[in-house]
């Protein structure tokens, strides 16, 4: 195809039919790039029964939103979300399109790439134009390096760090144009289908959503010993446990606490790492955190040169101490 | 069942930082000659869930493929000393390098080659690259359903099913066979290599495949190119808080993110 224009980014829903965040985010990367192109934003919203949406998707910036509704997209599965992407991607003819790098995200991406015969970048956190096209970076070996990635073929395909960007703020009243886009898509020729979705069993909130998060690693020792962080957390507004990776595989705690490259992504005001050393895989997710916080008793870990504020010495001395403090201050 | 599980060989992530260095007029990571092989993380938890899958029906058989510049053979062979039956190497010096997209249509050769299958198991991403690209576009150039980031997996008759943590919780889809599922490390510990194992390991020949060998091995144009790679500057101004006992500087820790409004 010729004469490719404009940016289109693949809106995400989540099961309560809102918008997910990466949304916002995927819109305000999307701004930056068309405010350089001097190119129009439209955005696939897909599922079933998602019509309200397409005004929200409208003021958060976009100009067209092409829509495919129907019980067949009630949830996400690879086979029949392509499909409705590419019918899209044939009326949009978009130059870039963007996608979250969010489990259906990366589960989408790569399958589009290769049905429309093009590139695709992945986990992308840094968007920008060159020479007219995407050029995009990413970190690589845990997050050591930044690559820059050009693309020779359009339209350019990246998926997106979940919070590399603040989401884009909605403004009401905002007109744009909606399309309604028919997949046709021949039922028998799905292979895959849904079962069923469970929803997560948090306690508190949801540690994306968390102001401070009070994460353990190793160096706790055990689950008695990681327990101890959930004693700081109670006494903090808004706040929630995380764990490394070498904690959730020794069974200090629920492996759904992980946060890292290949765990949650997380950007606090407040993340205080315990007992942690500080791994580039561990911080991918956590590096966009406000201020980091460290207790670790090796003065040379790695994490202090992530931190704004640290403390040398064990956690077993330090952090009844400061629950103890925080306590008087929270009180008081 | 006839499973087939790709696994890429890196350098080990765990290798002190200080060897891995940005080769910025290669535009690739320069690795210190001192860092050993290891197989990509996740590579051995789909390993892992093909020999759970043999170690419930028996007449299963696990083959594995690897494409790479060059392997070393002792760490290639970890999966078959785990347990899987054979192994495949695809050895290019040029092919590596090429984009994610590039290298699985390259896997997918090499698998046509292979023969018929049932199931294809591969990591969810590779501790290296942390792409997450190839095993998706395998599945797409085989024109196979792809189900990713399984932490359990049950495959019976026609059909694979799993689950998949998803945002908002966790997924359960299933899809017609033959398909293609990637691993996540939520699936539980991959086994140790048994002594046997290692004994029986040695004794396969790998079969080795050259330029040449496969189609679509020649990368006419590629999909994305990287233009640049670098080490981002960090810049560390830690302020340490100290005091006469840890106790001590626990509590100035207290007050000082107090000060800054923190708590
Ligand atoms: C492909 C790949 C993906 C990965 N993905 C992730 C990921 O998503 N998330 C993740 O977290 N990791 C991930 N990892 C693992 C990562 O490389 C590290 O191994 C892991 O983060 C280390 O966890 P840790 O800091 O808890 O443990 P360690 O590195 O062992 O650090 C423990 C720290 O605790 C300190 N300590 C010990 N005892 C005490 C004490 N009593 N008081 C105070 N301090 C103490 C030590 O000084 C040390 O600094 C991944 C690895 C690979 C290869
Ligand atoms: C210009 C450029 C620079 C590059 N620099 C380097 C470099 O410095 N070092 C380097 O090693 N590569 C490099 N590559 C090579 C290339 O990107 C990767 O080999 C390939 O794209 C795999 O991507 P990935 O590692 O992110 O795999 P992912 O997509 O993350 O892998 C997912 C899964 O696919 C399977 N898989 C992936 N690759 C293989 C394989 N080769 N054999 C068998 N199974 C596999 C595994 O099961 C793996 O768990 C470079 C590529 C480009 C474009």
């Amino acid at each position: 195809m010729a004469g490719e224009n404009g940016i289109l980014i693949v809106a995400e829903t989540g099961a309560d039919g809102s918008l997910s965040s990466i949304t916002n985010e995927l819109m305000s990367a999307a701004q930056g790039l068309a405010a350089d192109l001097g190119e129009p934003i439209s955005a696939a919203l897909i599922g079933n029964g998602v019509g309200d949406r397409a005004q929200d998707i409208i003021n958060l910036g976009a100009d067209t939103v092409y829509q495919v509704d129907g019980d067949q997209f009630a949830s996400y599965l690879n086979e029949t979300y392509t499909p409705a992407v590419i019918a899209i991607a044939q009326q949009a003819n978009p130059r870039i399109i963007l996608i979250g790098h969010t489990p259906n995200g990366r589960d989408l991406g790569p399958y589009l790439a290769v049905r429309l015969q093009t590139g695709i970048a992945s986990d992308t956190s840094g968007l920008s134009i060159a020479d007219g096209q995407l050029q995009a970076a990413r970190s690589v070996a845990g997050g050591l390096f930044r690559q820059v990635v050009s693309f020779p073929k359009m339209p350019a395909i990246a998926t997106v760090h979940m919070k590399a960007y603040d989401g884009a703020e909605p403004q009401s009243g905002r007109s744009g144009n909606v399309v309604n886009v028919d997949v046709g898509l021949d039922a028998s020729s799905v292979r895959s289908r849904f079962v069923k979705h469970a929803d997560a069993q948090i306690e508190g909130i949801r540690l994306e959503d968390a102001t401070i998060v009070v994460t353990g690693g190793r160096g706790m020792g055990d689950e008695a010993g990681f327990n101890e962080l959930y004693k700081l957390q109670a006494l903090l507004p808004q706040a929630a446990v995380g764990a490394t990776r070498a904690a959730t595989d020794s069974g200090f705690c629920e492996q759904d606490l992980m946060i890292g490259i290949t765990g949650r992504v997380v950007s606090p005001d407040v993340y205080i790492a315990i007992a942690l050393s500080g791994a580039s895989q561990h911080m991918a997710g956590c590096s966009g955190s406000k201020n980091i916080v460290a207790i670790n008793r090796d003065p040379e870990a790695n994490i202090f040169s992530e931190s704004r504020f640290g403390v040398v010495g064990d956690y077993k001395q330090v952090l009844p101490a400061l629950i103890e403090e925080v306590q008087k201050l929270m009180q008081g | 069942m006839r499973i087939i599980v790709t696994v890429k060989q890196v350098p080990d992530p765990e290798a002190p930082q200080s060897s891995f260095t940005a080769d910025r007029a290669a535009k690739r990571v320069a690795v210190a000659s001192s860092v050993p092989a290891a197989v990509s993380d996740y590579d051995n938890y789909a390993t892992e869930a093909a020999l759970r899958i043999k170690d419930a029906d028996t007449d299963s058989t696990v083959s594995v493929v690897s494409l790479g510049e060059s392997h070393v053979l002792d760490v290639i062979k970890r999966p078959l000393a785990m347990g899987a039956d054979d192994l495949f190497l695809v050895q290019d010096p040029d092919l590596p390098n090429g984009d994610p997209v590039t290298v699985a249509a390259a896997l997918a050769a090499a698998i046509r080659k292979i023969g018929d299958f049932d199931l294809i198991l591969s990591g969810r991403q590779s501790s290296d690259l942390d792409q997450g690209i190839v095993a998706t576009a395998l599945a797409a150039i085989l024109d196979i359903p792809v189900l990713t980031n399984a932490i359990a997996i049950e495959a019976s008759g026609d059909e694979v099913q799993i689950a998949r943590i998803v945002d908002d919780g966790i997924d359960t889809v299933a899809a017609r066979l033959p398909a293609l599922v990637t691993v996540s490390n939520e699936l539980g510990q991959p086994r140790y290599a048994t002594m046997r194992g290692i004994m029986a390991a040695r004794r396969v020949d790998p079969t080795v495949w050259g330029k040449g060998d496969l189609e679509a091995m020649d990368a006419a144009d590629p999909f994305t190119q990287v233009v640049d790679l670098f080490a981002p500057e960090k810049s560390s101004n830690v302020e340490m808080i100290e005091g006469e006992t840890p106790a001590e500087a626990a509590k100035a820790l207290a007050l000082r993110l107090r000060e800054e409004r923190l708590i």
